[in-house]
């Protein structure tokens, strides 16, 4: 012990002291209780507020109920009611209060001056970018060399981008929309086949048997909330869908499967192509056969079967898929991309169009019809045409080129001889960096907007927070500029009004009645309570759809012009005789009875009762 | 050597016991921002606790008077005194007053304001005599005990899931 330098006794004091010297100091420290300068109305310290919107996170557009305390969303699940989400989010759309909250994003815009970027108030930050935009306008007005490079905006962000881009530039093609993470090899199969770019939209609770080329369509890969649900929600039944995955390894959707074929990085497509031999082989005698089939048969090349599948496998897999109808084939997921993906997706569309799974489990046609990532060709362009010195102006929306791309893309090279670029974001990314101007957008919980991710879906986008920097939305942003330009055939002012205009004018093509901002108005309380003739007028106008009354300004007397309105609901002042009202009428009385006959007044006194008693 | 080694340990673990419980100086020894009397407004002038702690009935936290609260009444009254003109000058300038706390349960109690007092108790059960004080000060323990005697005697629910989630 004493080897060690510490006695028993001294360890024995040293716990003593201690103890005291912790004992002695003050037992808690003063916490500081700071209050609200002017409360919010709708809010109560201490309880959740929850707010409908969208996820931003992927493409999906999954509706979300944002949880908000004190002001602050702490916390984003699926909205139950929602057709993609159905209640439910996947881990990257909880992830997005990370991204909310994230110390790296920006507090307000920045300018270059010189060799940096410097803080600057948005005034400021406007007037540059407009005086900029200004000196390359050709006389026309308009600027040749602009472009600008968006994430896919299916909405009224989109709109306002395509309206600024078709007032400003010269060409419409002048707007290039670059998702790195989109399933290009699946748009480029369906149109070579059915002559539409679009994904599919899939239907996995009536598939009853899955096969899957890489696709992690549990985690990952198009709409993974909506087919983790559809798939789960019969993943119990005795009669359950069998899942195959082929793949080089095992992500989550993988690790799910009854079968692996396992096969090296490019091995899909000579699995995909045996498959199809197999269904479309006359000694198979698969049922239902298109006519095209002995065509098909004809095109295919022969591939010889990766190392490690036998082809007593793939038969097994033909098999199967021929009596579980409907299947479903999904692919090429982000594994197995690469020169053979377009090759890859034709085959699995070919294989479901064989296996009549086209409008049964993979629905085509329900695109969206609001906005198209550009094919890779023309991403390529406008790089190919920056780096000639061709591009004078270019508007960066939430992407970022050089950060995204492979170094053999050449993007810093392009971006350096822009000589005006615009990004407009949430973080000072690697392309932001190169910028003139950096104008940083409100997160998606803090902004207004629309969305179309899939024909017959509108999503609303809410803010649920009030912005926490000093940032502004880049549709807006948008719109000032082309005011401050006057830019011909751009009228609108304000975003959330275009944007209302335009879901309105979507939801009345979808047949839904989303047109007046107080639909319906139930009166019950006093009749003075409303202004009487101003309600019968709303309501002969239409500003208000129907009124459901119980109690009338100067009863007995109901105003004739209300009795003549097929959209009011009148009764008598007769609102309370419901069982559940009566009821609790009741026992407040007896409330009040007990609680006077004890002395302590009554529970719910009017002006007239004599509690407190006068005069003692 | 070992027994500068020891003087060395022994001051080091000193430092660390008095570090390790909370610094500064004691609640009551803080003094509030402005001389807010609870006695003047609660007895003198009858304001009900739920005019300034409004939401004390519709949630877990009592919540403070917000700012705007205090300056309703004191645009009008009591102009003249510095304090009030404190409040003013700092609700212009856009800051609420900061005040101290002085009741608090620890973070793995969870109370709630709104069921106590739709039970139907008084406010002065937990925090005393509020009118009567000058100042306000903690005068119940606020300890697990003192809750067990209550709900005991009241009959409500003394399971540990309760209060501590």
């Amino acid at each position: 012990m004493s080897d060690a330098g510490i006695t028993r006794r001294f360890f024995l004091k040293i716990v003593g002291a201690t103890s005291v010297a912790a004992s002695c100091s003050p037992s808690h420290a003063p916490e500081k209780l700071v209050p609200l300068l002017n409360p919010p109305e709708n809010m109560v310290p201490g309880k959740p507020l929850f707010y409908r919107t969208v996820c931003r996170a992927c493409d999906a557009g999954c509706g979300v109920t944002a949880r908000s305390r004190e002001g602050r969303v702490v916390k984003l699940e699926g909205n139950p009611e929602d057709p993609i989400s159905g209640g439910a989010l996947c881990a990257r759309g909880q992830g997005e209060l990370q991204e909310l909250y994230s110390p790296s994003r920006l507090r307000g815009p920045l300018v270059r001056r010189g060799a940096t970027l410097a803080g600057a108030p948005w005034s400021e930050a406007l007037q540059g970018v407009q005086d900029a935009l200004s000196k390359l306008r050709g006389p026309d007005g308009r600027i040749a060399g602009l472009r600008m490079l968006s994430r896919w905006e299916p909405g009224s962000a989109g709109a306002v981008q395509k309206a600024f881009v078709a007032a400003l530039g010269t060409s419409p093609a002048q707007r290039v929309v670059f998702e790195p993470r989109d399933l290009s090899a699946l748009r480029a199969a369906n149109a070579a086949l059915f002559g539409a770019p679009e994904l599919p939209v899939l239907d996995l609770a009536r598939a009853r048997a899955v096969v899957s080329f890489g696709a992690d369509f549990l985690e990952t890969w198009l709409s993974p909330v909506e087919q983790a649900r559809a798939f789960m929600a019969t993943r119990s039944h005795p009669d359950r869908p069998r899942l195959t995955w082929v793949g080089p390894r095992l992500p989550m959707s993988g690790a799910n499967a009854d079968t692996w074929l396992r096969v090296r990085p490019g091995g899909e497509l000579p699995v995909a192509i045996a498959l199809l031999r197999f269904l479309l082989d006359p000694a198979n005698r698969v049922a239902q056969l298109p006519p095209e089939a002995a065509a098909i048969r004809a095109a295919l090349p022969r591939l010889a079967l990766p190392e490690g599948v036998s082809s007593q496998q793939i038969a097994r897999l033909g098999r199967e898929l021929d009596a579980r109808r409907p299947s479903a084939l999904l692919g090429p997921g982000a594994v197995s991309t690469g020169p053979a993906a377009n090759a890859l997706a034709v085959a699995i569309q070919l294989a479901n169009h064989v296996l009549g799974n086209l409008g049964r489990t993979v629905l085509l046609g329900l695109g969206s019809e609001e906005d198209a990532p550009s094919p890779e060709s023309e991403l390529r362009a406008l790089l190919d045409e920056a780096r000639r010195g061709e591009v004078k102006v270019l508007l960066v929306h939430r992407r970022d080129p050089l950060g995204e791309l492979p170094a053999s893309a050449r993007v810093e090279e392009a971006l350096r001889r822009i000589p005006l670029i615009v990004a407009f974001g949430e973080q000072l990314d690697a392309t932001a960096r190169l910028a003139h101007f950096v104008l940083p957008d409100h997160h998606a919980l803090e902004s207004f907007g629309d969305l179309q991710p899939r024909r017959g879906v509108l999503q609303l986008q809410q803010p649920a927070l009030t912005p926490l920097w000093d940032t502004k939305a880049a549709p807006q942003v948008l719109l000032d500029l082309a005011a401050a330009l006057a830019l011909p055939g751009i009228a609108d002012k304000d975003f959330h009004e275009l944007s209302k205009t335009r879901w309105q004018a979507a939801a009345k093509q979808l047949g839904a009645t989303l047109d007046t901002p107080q639909a319906q108005r139930n009166l019950i309380a006093r009749g003075s309570v409303a202004d009487e003739a101003a309600l019968v007028q709303a309501l002969q106008a239409g500003t208000i759809l129907a009124a459901g009354l119980d109690v009338y300004a100067d009863e007995p007397r109901v105003p004739p012009a209300l009795l003549e309105l097929d959209n009011a609901v009148l009764i008598p002042h007769a609102g309370s005789g419901t069982q559940h009202t009566r009821a609790i009428m009741g026992r407040l009385l007896v409330d009040n009875l007990v609680s006077w006959f004890d002395g302590r007044g009554p529970v719910t006194p009017v002006a007239e009762t004599p509690w407190p008693p006068k005069g003692e | 050597m070992a027994d500068r080694r020891q003087r060395a340990t022994c001051i080091a673990l000193l430092a660390c016991a008095a570090g390790c419980s909370r610094a500064g100086a004691s609640a009551a020894e803080a003094p509030p921002p402005v001389a807010f009397s609870h006695k003047l407004h609660a007895a003198d002038n009858e304001i009900g606790c739920g005019v300034c702690h409004p939401y004390a009935r519709h949630s877990p936290n009592a919540g403070l008077a917000p700012a705007s609260t205090c300056v309703g009444c004191h645009k009008f009254v009591a102009k003249d005194k510095p304090d009030i003109q404190k409040l003013l000058a700092e609700f212009a300038a856009g800051r609420p007053l900061t005040w101290t706390r002085n009741h608090r349960v620890p973070d793995h109690v969870f109370f709630s304001h709104e069921r106590h007092l739709a039970k139907g108790l008084d406010c002065k059960a937990c925090h005393g005599d509020v009118a009567e004080m000058q100042l306000d000060r903690q005068v119940q323990p606020l300890e697990m005990g003192a809750c067990m005697d209550c709900h005991r005697e009241k009959q409500a629910s003394t399971d540990c899931l309760t209060c501590h989630k």
